[in-house]
């Protein structure tokens, strides 16, 4: 699962990247930012932390 | 309610004050005066007549200072020949130089100097039972990063950044580790300055190295805060050296040292490239989002959550520490922003004044804004939060402060106190991610909101006498008509995001399978200071807290197979 969410977070900062060769449009540009940003955050806070969570010192 | 409102309609108010203020600024002057007679000069063309204070008259002293520093103090190359148009050239030229070099190193002893109050805030936040241990790691993070940057985190940040004019030209750094993707060049790595030694071995270079090294120093001392009261001495040795080897430069590289953030206008037309003038992103977001990752891996303190997950408060020991290590950052600023021009003299650098304003105003406004929020939320001023709202201002302001107007300033500032309270409760209320000091919050969420700032309130009133980043014109941002910039400034925050935090994490786990990051639940509970450091901050108030211990208000619980009690916060007094 941890290593799921790194992977996923490095997939959200290639997304734009990309975006870069395959259109000059600024629009799209964008919304690629934005979404390698939610896929960022989702894989660090909704993935890695809720890993690291489920063996939390105070829930033990 | 009324006073709720108050955030909203000042910022309301300043938003238009900026609008209205970039939609009056009056076009550059276009007139031209007439041409003169150019006079053909040569550099051997010597100055004859020029009128000097003679012996007698110096020997009578100057009280009013109007004979010391004429044309007796230019050096001259050849004393037979007398004083030429080269050598008043040449005095000019160090002159200039001399300025900047002043400049830069002052401005540099200022960051420096904001250790200390990086030192203070952190310890005053922590409780006392780990003053030694919190006020160690904010000493020695000095030490471990400044020898790994030497070592090899210079070259990688700066080896490639090539001439830095008001410098004097740094040329020995000019190699840059580049690759070819989709037809444009990706630069990734510096890979000359190691050591300092060989070329590199040059008096620009030197000012160079101290400017940068006490920056990369802060980006370090940051992480300390997250995971402060719980993190192994040895464990924050290591992570600290990799950090200050290769985390920190490695962005740096990308975002100042020529690498390929900064070629993003002039590969892909997006503004001028990720513009980040003196590190919200590549100091601020680079040590709050490495916090980020310390702090989830490390994980909370005992006794910062209860079983239900509802998180406790826990006291920092000296608000006092705190609020004056908040005046020491503050006033390192000066050198942090305005320093970031690396010259007073030159084209563009007499902007330092709007700089500092700048810094000033973002850091009241910070701090009005957490005030606001605390007031109307909870009732009172909460201290430590307004001090993290004048940070956070500050965080805010360093990416833009070369760029925007004072209105913007304003703008960012009062958005960032706002944004460090609702980020902190949401971190630990939410996340469950314990940051004893808020320096996730602090550094990296309002690190990221700067380099947004940067491509929203970008004025375009400057260029610093050049191209910024290889593309000619004035940086603008959206609300000034370069919707471009704002995409080149995501991309830094997605990089920052995915890359930065992924790398942080991965050297993170390294030193826990090494050395293990966490101390023993026994050590936690007994405090840093003992276990780790062998001697206790404050031993008198230690015997003294001893004696009168208060019953616990909760149940015994146990953690990590450890019978505990669950903590009395406070001081104990």
């Amino acid at each position: 699962m941890k290593l799921l969410a790194i992977v996923v977070a490095l997939l959200g900062w290639l997304l734009p990247l990309a975006g870069l060769a395959l259109t000059a449009s600024n629009t799209i540009r964008l919304a690629l930012c934005l979404l390698g940003i939610g896929m960022c955050t989702f894989a660090i806070l909704g993935m890695l932390n809720r890993a690291h969570m489920k063996h939390a010192i105070w829930k033990q | 309610m009324k006073l709720a409102r108050l955030p909203l309609i000042f910022a309301a108010a300043l938003l238009l004050c900026s609008i209205a203020v970039g939609a009056d600024t009056p076009p550059p002057a276009t007139a031209t005066a007439p041409a003169a007679p150019a006079a053909v000069l040569h550099g051997s063309t010597v100055i004859k007549d020029a009128a000097a204070p003679t012996a007698d008259e110096l020997a009578k002293g100057d009280p009013a200072g109007d004979k010391t520093g004429t044309v007796t103090d230019v050096a001259v190359a050849d004393s037979k020949t007398g004083l030429t148009l080269l050598d008043l050239a040449n005095q000019a030229g160090q002159n200039k130089v001399a300025i900047n070099f002043t400049w830069t190193l002052i401005a540099g002893f200022l960051v420096m100097f904001m250790q200390a109050g990086f030192a203070l805030v952190e310890t005053g936040l922590c409780r006392a039972k780990n003053a030694n241990h919190t006020m160690m790691m904010n000493f020695m993070v000095y030490g471990f990063g400044l020898f790994a940057y030497w070592v090899c985190g210079f070259a990688i940040q700066m080896g490639g950044v090539g001439g830095v004019a008001n410098l004097g030209g740094t040329a020995p750094l000019s190699h840059e580790f580049t690759i070819t993707v989709l037809g444009k060049t990706w630069g990734l790595f510096g890979t000359s300055g190691f050591f300092l030694s060989g070329a590199t071995y040059d008096v620009g270079v030197m000012v160079l190295f101290l400017f940068q090294m006490v920056f990369m120093d802060t980006a370090l001392t940051i992480v300390t805060g997250s995971a402060a009261e719980r993190w192994k001495f040895a464990a924050f040795a290591f992570c600290s050296v990799l950090m200050g080897a290769f985390t920190y430069p490695l962005f740096a590289n990308w975002a100042w040292g020529g690498g390929w953030l900064s070629q993003l206008g002039a590969n892909f037309g997006l503004g001028h490239g990720y513009v980040d003038f003196a590190g919200s992103g590549v100091v601020h977001a680079v040590g709050g989002i490495t916090a980020l990752a310390a702090a989830m891996l490390i994980g909370p303190r005992i006794g910062k959550y209860n079983r239900d997950g509802s998180a406790n408060a826990i006291p920092g020991h000296d608000i006092v520490l705190v609020l004056a290590g908040c005046f020491i950052l503050a006033f390192g600023w000066f050198g942090f922003n305005p320093g970031s021009t690396l010259g007073a003299s030159g084209n563009g650098n007499l902007r330092i004044a709007t700089i500092a304003v700048n810094t000033m105003l973002a850091g009241c406004t910070g701090s009005f804004g957490a005030i606001f929020y605390m007031w109307r939320r909870y009732g009172k001023p909460d201290a430590s939060m307004v001090g993290n709202g004048l940070l956070a201002g500050l965080v805010a302001i360093t990416a833009p402060s070369g760029f925007v107007s004072t209105v913007g300033a304003a703008i960012i500032g009062l958005i960032a106190g706002v944004l460090v309270c609702l980020s902190c409760e949401f971190f630990e209320r939410v996340a469950k991610i314990d940051d004893p000091v808020g320096a996730i919050s602090v550094h990296g969420v309002n690190g990221i909101w700067g380099v947004i700032s940067v491509g929203l309130f970008a004025d375009g009133s400057t260029n610093y006498g050049g191209g910024w980043n290889g593309v000619s014109g004035p940086v603008r941002g959206l609300f000034y008509g370069d919707p471009s910039q704002l995409i080149a400034q995501l991309i830094g925050v997605v990089t920052l995001i995915g890359f930065v935090f992924s790398l942080s994490f991965a050297f993170n786990a390294l030193v826990d399978w090494l050395v293990g990051q966490r101390v023993s639940p026994e050590t936690e509970l007994e405090g840093l200071d003992i276990p780790e450091m062998g001697s206790l901050g404050y031993p008198e108030f230690v015997l003294k807290m001893q004696r009168t211990t208060v019953a616990p208000k909760e149940a015994p619980t146990t953690y990590g197979g450890v019978s505990v009690v669950a903590p009395s916060f406070g001081s104990g007094d």
